[in-house]
């Protein structure tokens, strides 16, 4: 009896917990490679794997009480702006890296020419006469980017990113123009699905 | 009995608690949505002060440079406007929270000298108060940077700002400075923006197309219509994506999903390889500036003609460190290009030069064509400084008027024109 009753409070307390923004065991990728890599830097030896298990999970600990962070294996913003691997490079412009990260939110699975394209759609709306003046302002427009609703939008871009916010921002655009563009496999909007595709790259369609 | 009403007990407890934890995990998940909410407001309130801020800081770079009495009121309109605009921006933050009462005094005071400098006659007192904006807008960029590095990292949250600390802007601690928002790739790397091309070229086939694509880079492409901005052809690739026009069968944009290797070259082995892609674009072709970004240098390009450069005719090359092709972007020259009328100037250098600001020390000169709201001017280019700072300024070879000025600022990757 005294076990169930600890398991349901065990369960309830699991339930209350959220990690809003960081990595945690469990996470798989890129990020999560970057994040091994910067922890070997710093001493505490992991493989490089993209995985976060409890080797990760352990390091990241142990990082986090020689720091005076939390300790809790989280790799969250402070713990990452530690490691080095969320500071912003020293000279980047903000608009760039803001685009950045948002090529980062939306298209961090896709390759160089999907990453230059969503960087693209986004220099497209500032110059067009139907979206706002400024990369900030289209990037934060009510309802446009899935990645700003849920948090995404702050997490650090990674350096191929960056190199595809620079390349859209002195002109590159693979798309020709476009304004839009969406996942097929999970859009459910019919007036964005009714346009016609003029680009595809990896997951993602581009219309105009 | 007694063991029914304890299981009964329990099972009650166990229900609530559950119900409790699902409660409180969904509250906890409305209150963490409605804090990101409110963080991306003020995140876009503080992008647009920032970006208003540096815009102001770059206008009065160029007004301390100005000779011309309608530049100078032109660049005035813009800073009023601008720092109104940014002042509004500021009004969408939390201000005493954030300490920007000090910002927010300086964009209502410069927009307000600026509007009033409109009506009356500019005094011997104008340049130097000109000279302490800039200054104290210089300032204040570094300090909204530093905020805005700080939110970046995480150690700052504007939501929380409500309840304790301020951001410390127009702190006495002296920041180095940073570059405005609105940076362009070397001077007129931005084009006209026109919607159909000046010179008038013959159609050409998808085969020629492919051809065109196979010059710059082996792929196994499949070729269909891009319907967008520009008549071209769509050129998909294994490692790379291509447009090339319809008209004339110019290659548009190219850009490649390529890797850095492990050789880096020189600069100078680099602008001959990219020197030799420029040149199957344009015969003439010659660098006009060069920018490194990541692992590559992208490389403007003009044609050079006789002793003229035409900047609205620039392209980009970019090769990364190991010498590879990295990307193309020439839809400017495609659509800029055309045969000109030769013109001669009117004006000398040294008499061109005679009509910079009093001060200015130049470094470099060369005559060009430039255009500006889509009019093209022979002028002379003058690269130099004034006052500490860098500037590209252009002076009409028909008239001696000042046509346009960059202000060039250097970064730990190159320079960079804004």
């Amino acid at each position: 009896m005294k076990k169930f009753i600890a398991f349901i409070i065990l369960c309830v307390i699991l339930l209350n917990s959220v990690s809003v923004l960081g990595i945690s065991q469990g996470a798989r990728g890129e990020m999560v490679e970057k994040l091994q890599t910067a922890l070997n830097q710093h001493g505490y030896n992991v493989s490089v794997d993209g995985i976060y298990g409890q080797q990760t999970t352990n390091a990241v600990k142990r990082f986090q009480q020689d720091n005076g962070l939390a300790a809790d294996g989280i790799a969250g913003p402070l713990t990452q702006s530690a490691l080095g691997i969320s500071a912003k490079p020293s000279n980047a412009d903000t608009d760039v890296y803001l685009l950045a990260r948002c090529v980062y939110a939306e298209a961090r699975g896709e390759s160089y020419v999907g990453k230059v394209a969503v960087a693209a759609i986004i220099i497209n709306r500032v110059a067009s006469p139907n979206f706002p003046n400024s990369i900030s302002e289209v990037i934060y427009q009510p309802g446009a980017f899935d990645s700003v609703s849920d948090g995404q939008i702050n997490l650090s871009p990674d350096e191929e990113c960056i190199r595809a916010a620079n390349d859209a921002f002195s002109g590159w655009d693979p798309t020709n123009g476009c304004l839009y563009y969406y996942n097929p496999a999970t859009a459910t909007n019919k007036w964005m699905l009714s346009k016609p595709i003029l680009f595809v790259a990896g997951n993602h369609s581009f219309c105009r | 009995m007694k063991k029914t009403f304890y299981f009964l007990t329990c099972g009650l407890l166990a229900v609530l608690c559950i119900a409790l934890g699902f409660f409180g995990f969904s509250k906890q998940a409305d209150a963490v949505k409605a804090e990101s909410l409110l963080e991306n407001s003020y995140s876009s309130s503080l992008s647009s002060c920032a970006s208003a801020m540096r815009t102001i800081e770059c206008d009065l770079s160029k007004l301390m440079i100005t000779t011309d009495a309608e530049k100078q009121n032109l660049l005035l309109a813009t800073i009023a406007q601008t720092a109104y605009g940014c002042a509004e921006s500021i009004s969408g933050l939390p201000v005493i929270a954030t300490g920007m009462q000090d910002v927010l005094k300086f964009a209502n005071q410069i927009s307000a000298y600026c509007a009033l400098m409109l009506k009356r006659e500019k005094d011997e007192n104008f340049d130097n108060q000109i000279i302490e904006f800039f200054q104290t807008s210089a300032k204040a960029n570094a300090l909204i940077s530093e905020a805005e590095n700080s939110i970046s990292a995480g150690k700052l949250s504007l939501a929380d700002l409500s309840n304790n600390g301020n951001l410390g802007i127009f702190s006495t601690e002296e920041q180095p400075i940073e570059y405005p928002s609105v940076i362009f790739d070397g001077p007129f790397s931005d084009g006209q923006s026109y919607t159909t091309p000046l010179s008038d070229r013959p159609y050409v086939d998808k085969q020629t197309a492919l051809g065109c694509a196979k010059k710059f880079i082996v792929d196994e492409f499949s070729v269909t219509d891009s319907a967008g901005d520009v008549e071209a052809y769509l050129l998909t690739g294994t490692k790379s994506s291509v447009l090339v026009s319809k008209k004339g069968g110019i290659l548009l944009s190219l850009v490649v999903n390529n890797r850095q290797g492990d050789t880096v070259l020189s600069d100078d082995e680099l602008q001959q390889i990219a020197t030799e892609y420029a040149r199957m674009i344009c015969e003439d072709a010659v660098v006009v500036w060069q920018e490194q970004y990541g692992n590559s240098i992208v490389f403007n390009f003009a044609p050079k003609v006789g002793e003229c450069t035409y900047y609205p005719d620039v392209f980009k090359v970019k090769i990364s460190f190991d010498g590879q092709l990295c990307g193309i972007e020439a839809r400017n020259f495609y659509m800029e290009n055309h045969v000109r009328k030769p013109q001669s100037p009117t004006i000398s250098q040294n008499e061109a030069q005679a009509m910079l600001k009093s001060g200015f020390e130049v470094e470099t000169s060369r005559l060009c064509i430039i255009s500006i709201d889509r009019q093209e001017h022979l002028a002379w280019e003058f690269f130099g400084n004034y006052n500490d700072n860098a500037y590209s300024i252009y002076i009409s070879a028909i008239d001696g008027k000042q046509l346009t000025e960059f202000r060039i600022i250097s970064t730990d990757t190159g320079k960079m024109v804004v």
